[in-house]
């Protein structure tokens, strides 16, 4: 598959890079499509990083109109433009996007994710989804699954000053090297709904508090059909109350999920910046690594709060059962 | 998201940026996005093609302009209405002084070399201003915030001194590919292009000292007239061949050592290939000097391959030729310089035909610009995070959150599943002479060492002074500056020249002197010990300067376990890559990772913060802490130390 050599205007641009993830990597990111959806700053910092690295092309999807929220963590989007009336926010991104790096192609998919079929996801190598409904989560991660080829799969949410990627890379095979040898190594993901049907009793006593509390938020918007990030401080007691149910339902302690911590998470809708850059640069490392198939990928949620400011990658999946 | 106190605190906050690089890129955007109203950047660098790739507010079209205006610029487009102030300008400047550095809240560092980072360091203790610093390289990044008297100071771990190479290794027994790269750019390049009248050691001494030296007198002057295949000729035959004949004679050198073997064109290639390289011009095009490559003339087209010996040979005699044909007015005044591509086409190839003398295997032109310019891997992802991370500790900075300051780390093969570690700051380490009053110790022969050598290779070179004043006593030995009086100067340029006891005011075992720099405001004691021999090798600089030290701790602390030598491999080893080279080593881009935290591991020193005032923390935050850490087991911190608890309690990684 590495059959092509980089041009001379590639190793120029990626010198850098490629001094760190060699041209073999740096071939096959030229090859690989990346679709993305849901465009905030989060995503947007992702698109950044992925379109710097030189992949091959970068498909947008993101209907929604510009809305000064919107605007809030995403750079790419001028305020005072009077271009947004009428356009998107893919492709008022697109525009900006296609500039960073001439040699990677930027387009708009419209429509809705949920109701794309098996064919549209097997156009791609990697697909990342962000404030997206529970039930879309799963779907499209189960479309990706039954394609024939591997489509990696991640979905990546902020929340106030909180961050969680999750990614299903399905069988993977990659390389990493150990002392001054090269070796291979293979990882089995579970899909989302199999990794979040994992009984919480059965998860390590100290995984991340934020697993369990976006979880809590998750079910709530998905009980009271709203979209993906649409709370406010208002929904705290119905959330408190989903709290008590879910862990009852678990034989857990209300302590495992501070009620803080959720009233962070509903009240805190508008991105923060900073957090933003981390979690959508960490997500541009791991979907690298996915694509070069060099380096240990994480497996398969990290989790990010600035308040105490650990990045802690969890592994939960259905292994953890027999335990 | 921010509350509201932290929104006030960001709005009303002035703050520095020095380096618009990789990370001061992504620093630029992420204030910006965050509600900062009133950023100022410096930056000397003008943008770079190899830039594009990570410095995402930069374009092709911008190339050749200032980092600093560009970016700020762009920043402007999404972010109108805010200040951004930029100045094209080297930190150390003096415009950017004391009072200048006062008037910020923070300053922030996403700079590139070890020297602006210390002067940096000491205008923002002399100023009292927090400064919050940064690097990464590769995947591996960190961000560590210093605050005077609370938190050690950037310069209270000693620095990792760049690497060096003894001479004769590069000279005579080279036994890497980068004694080679540095035998080829330091020596050979600089001889045939630099500056004629320095110093070089590139011949090979050999057992008969005076027949050499005499051979070398103009052997390296291209005569009158004289073709210049017939020069290129001759300059391959006597750094390849001929020398290498000489060093051979000396049997002792080879007793246990394999022989190099002499190259001679001839034998290499024949005379109508290097005649070739000629006609190839025809067909040459491009008339500006940055864009000529031999490569290109001799139709090499891929920087990842790795040339034979015959193709080496030939690039050398191209881009040999190139130079004098294209670029004859630089010949003379020329340095290295990493991008300038025919300057490294011919330090690859001399250095490959060298290695391939020595038996040591050859490197693409790739891999031996990354050695010769000592090229600091970068990405994109790990500056944002970095600067995420920034931005972060600069808004506790600003609410003055002293109890919630972090260093933070960003590993690449983290222990206990932590990707971003977060580690309470060390407290100032007392024996560092740039925070504290400790003085220092210099062994030095004061009967033959000159004040130049104690201003050139102490003041200059290790404490990183640059506008120094030295004292013995009420006595001015030496000092710099544009207001001095004309018999002064004379003064002190006679002082340089003497010995440091022959002094007007002698300098003597147990003298103390004292060494200022007004710029940095920094002043500091030495006490002077005399010795009479230093070994050549170890200690080339003829003095040694101690007292400024980790602190050691009382238990000793062995191996770590398997998670702790992890981390601290992983950033070692990128240590050693961004120090590949001797000599001047400053790179366009982001950073060189220092191992401070790693460091301590070593060291295992307990280091930890005098109790700060509840009284500065806000509210919200300090009850979320609390009740998320509550059944962690109730320490934020941790330890690298997973084996033994007990001990090592106080070892935590940082």
């Amino acid at each position: 598959m590495d059959g092509e050599e980089l041009t001379e205007q590639e190793t120029a641009l990626y010198d850098r890079q490629i001094r760190v993830w060699g041209a073999d990597a740096q071939r096959r990111l030229s090859k690989a499509h990346i679709l993305v959806s849901g465009l905030k700053g989060t995503v947007a910092e992702f698109c950044k990083n992925i379109v710097l690295a030189g992949v091959g092309s970068l498909t947008l999807i993101d209907d929604r109109p510009v809305t000064e929220e919107s605007l809030s963590a995403n750079f790419l989007i001028a305020p005072d433009e009077n271009v947004f009336s009428g356009k998107s926010l893919a492709e008022l991104c697109c525009d900006s996007l296609k500039d960073f790096n001439p040699m990677v192609r930027v387009s708009v998919e419209k429509g809705d994710l949920s109701s794309f079929g098996g064919d549209f996801y097997n156009k791609f190598d990697v697909v990342v989804v962000s404030y997206c409904s529970l039930t879309a989560k799963k779907s499209i991660n189960e479309k990706c699954r039954k394609l024939s080829k591997r489509v990696a799969f991640y979905t990546v949410d902020c929340r106030d000053s909180c961050g969680e990627i999750f990614v299903d890379l399905q069988n993977f095979t990659y390389s990493k090297k150990k002392l001054d040898e090269t070796v291979e190594c293979q990882l089995q993901y579970p899909s989302f709904e199999d990794a979040i049907a994992v009984p919480w009793k059965s998860l390590p006593k100290r995984m991340s508090k934020l697993y369990f509390a976006m979880r809590v938020v998750e079910m709530f918007e998905e009980a009271e059909g709203r979209n993906p990030g649409q709370t406010s401080i208002d929904d705290l007691p119905k959330v408190l109350k989903l709290r008590k149910e879910v862990l009852e339902k678990h034989s857990l302690n209300e302590s495992l999920i501070p009620a803080s911590l959720l009233e962070r998470l509903v009240a805190g809708t508008r991105e923060f910046p900073p957090v933003c850059a981390i979690i959508g640069g960490i997500l541009g490392q791991e979907v690298i690594k996915a694509i070069s198939g060099k380096g240990d990928p994480f497996k398969n949620f990290f989790f990010f709060d600035a308040t105490d400011g650990k990045g802690v990658m969890e592994d939960i999946s259905s292994d953890l059962i027999s335990n | 998201m921010a509350s509201e106190q932290q929104l006030s605190a960001i709005k009303g906050a002035k703050v520095l940026m020095v380096g618009a690089g990789g990370i001061g890129c992504e620093l630029l955007k992420t204030l910006a996005l965050s509600g900062f109203q009133d950023i100022h950047i410096i930056d000397m660098d003008t943008i770079e093609v190899s830039n594009l790739n990570r410095q995402f507010l930069f374009r092709k079209s911008h190339v050749g302009q200032s980092k600093a205006k560009v970016a700020r610029d762009a920043v402007l487009r999404f972010r109108p209405h805010i200040s951004i102030t930029p100045y094209h300008a080297n930190v150390k400047d003096s415009d950017f002084n004391v009072d200048f550095f006062k008037q910020f809240n923070v300053v922030l560092n996403g700079l590139d070399n070890l020297d602006a980072r210390r002067h940096v360091n000491r205008l923002c203790l002399a100023g009292g201003v927090p400064l919050i610093e940064s690097g990464t390289t590769g995947f591996l990044g960190q961000v560590t915030v210093h605050i005077k008297g609370k938190t050690e100071c950037y310069e209270c771990q000693p620095k990792p001194a760049p690497k060096s190479y003894p001479v004769c290794t590069i000279t005579s027994t080279p036994s890497k590919f980068v004694h080679c790269i540095v035998w080829a750019k330091d020596l050979l390049f600089a001889k045939l292009f630099g500056d004629k009248n320095q110093d070089n050691d590139l011949n090979v001494r050999s057992s008969d000292a005076t027949s050499s030296s005499e051979h070398a007198e103009d052997v390296f002057e291209r005569k009158k007239d004289e073709d210049i295949e017939q020069y290129g000729r001759r300059i391959y035959d006597h750094v390849f061949g001929y020398n290498i004949e000489v060093a051979l004679s000396n049997e002792e050198t080879w007793k246990n050592r394999a022989r190099p073997k002499p190259l001679y064109i001839r034998d290499v290639l024949p005379i109508e290939l290097i005649q070739q390289n000629g006609n190839a011009d025809k067909s040459f095009v491009a008339d500006d000097s940055s864009s000529v490559s031999a490569m290109a003339s001799l139709g090499l087209k891929n920087p990842q391959d790795i040339w034979s010996l015959r193709e080496n040979s030939r690039v050398f005699f191209e881009a040999l030729r190139l130079f004098f044909v294209k670029r004859e007015k630089e010949i003379g005044n020329l340095s290295f310089d990493k991008d300038d591509q025919l300057a490294v086409e011919f330090v690859t190839a001399a250095a490959n035909i060298r290695a391939a003398s020595f038996g040591i295997p050859l490197h693409s032109l790739f891999e031996a610009k990354g050695i010769a310019g000592n090229i600091v891997h970068a990405v994109a992802t790990t500056n944002a995070i970095i600067a995420g991370l920034i931005v972060i500790e600069a808004i506790k900075v600003l609410q003055n959150d002293a109890n919630n300051y972090r260093m933070t780390y960003c590993l690449e093969h983290p222990s206990r599943k932590m990707l971003l570690m977060p580690v309470e700051p060390f407290e100032p380490n007392k024996s560092c002479y740039v925070c504290s009053e400790t003085p220092l110790l210099l062994e030095v022969n004061t009967s033959r060492s000159k004040l130049r050598d104690f201003i050139e290779k102490i003041v200059k070179a290790k404490l990183g002074m640059s506008f120094p004043l030295v004292m013995h006593g009420p006595d001015l030995l030496y000092e710099v500056g544009d207001d001095l009086e004309e018999d002064m100067v004379a003064n002190y340029e006679a002082n340089l020249e003497k010995v440091l006891s022959e002094l007007p005011s002698p300098v003597s075992g147990g003298t103390i002197l004292t060494v200022e720099d007004l710029q940095q405001d920094l002043s500091c004691n030495i006490n002077i010990k005399h010795r009479e021999d230093f070994d050549e090798e170890k200690e080339p600089d003829g003095m040694v300067l101690s007292g400024w030290t980790k602190e050691k701790d009382k238990t000793t602390s062995t191996e770590n376990g398997a998670s702790t030598s992890n981390a601290s491999e992983a950033v070692s080893l990128e240590t050693n890559a961004s120090e590949a080279v001797s000599l001047e080593t400053k790179e366009d881009s982001d950073i060189e990772i220092v191992p401070t935290g790693i460091e301590s591991v070593d060291t295992g020193k307990k280091r930890k913060l005098p109790e700060m005032s509840d009284a500065t923390i806000p509210d919200s935050s300090k009850n979320e802490l609390h009740e998320i850490d509550d059944d962690d087991d109730g320490d934020d911190l941790f330890m690298l130390d997973d084996g033994n608890s007990d001990g090592s309690k106080k070892k935590r990684l940082q």
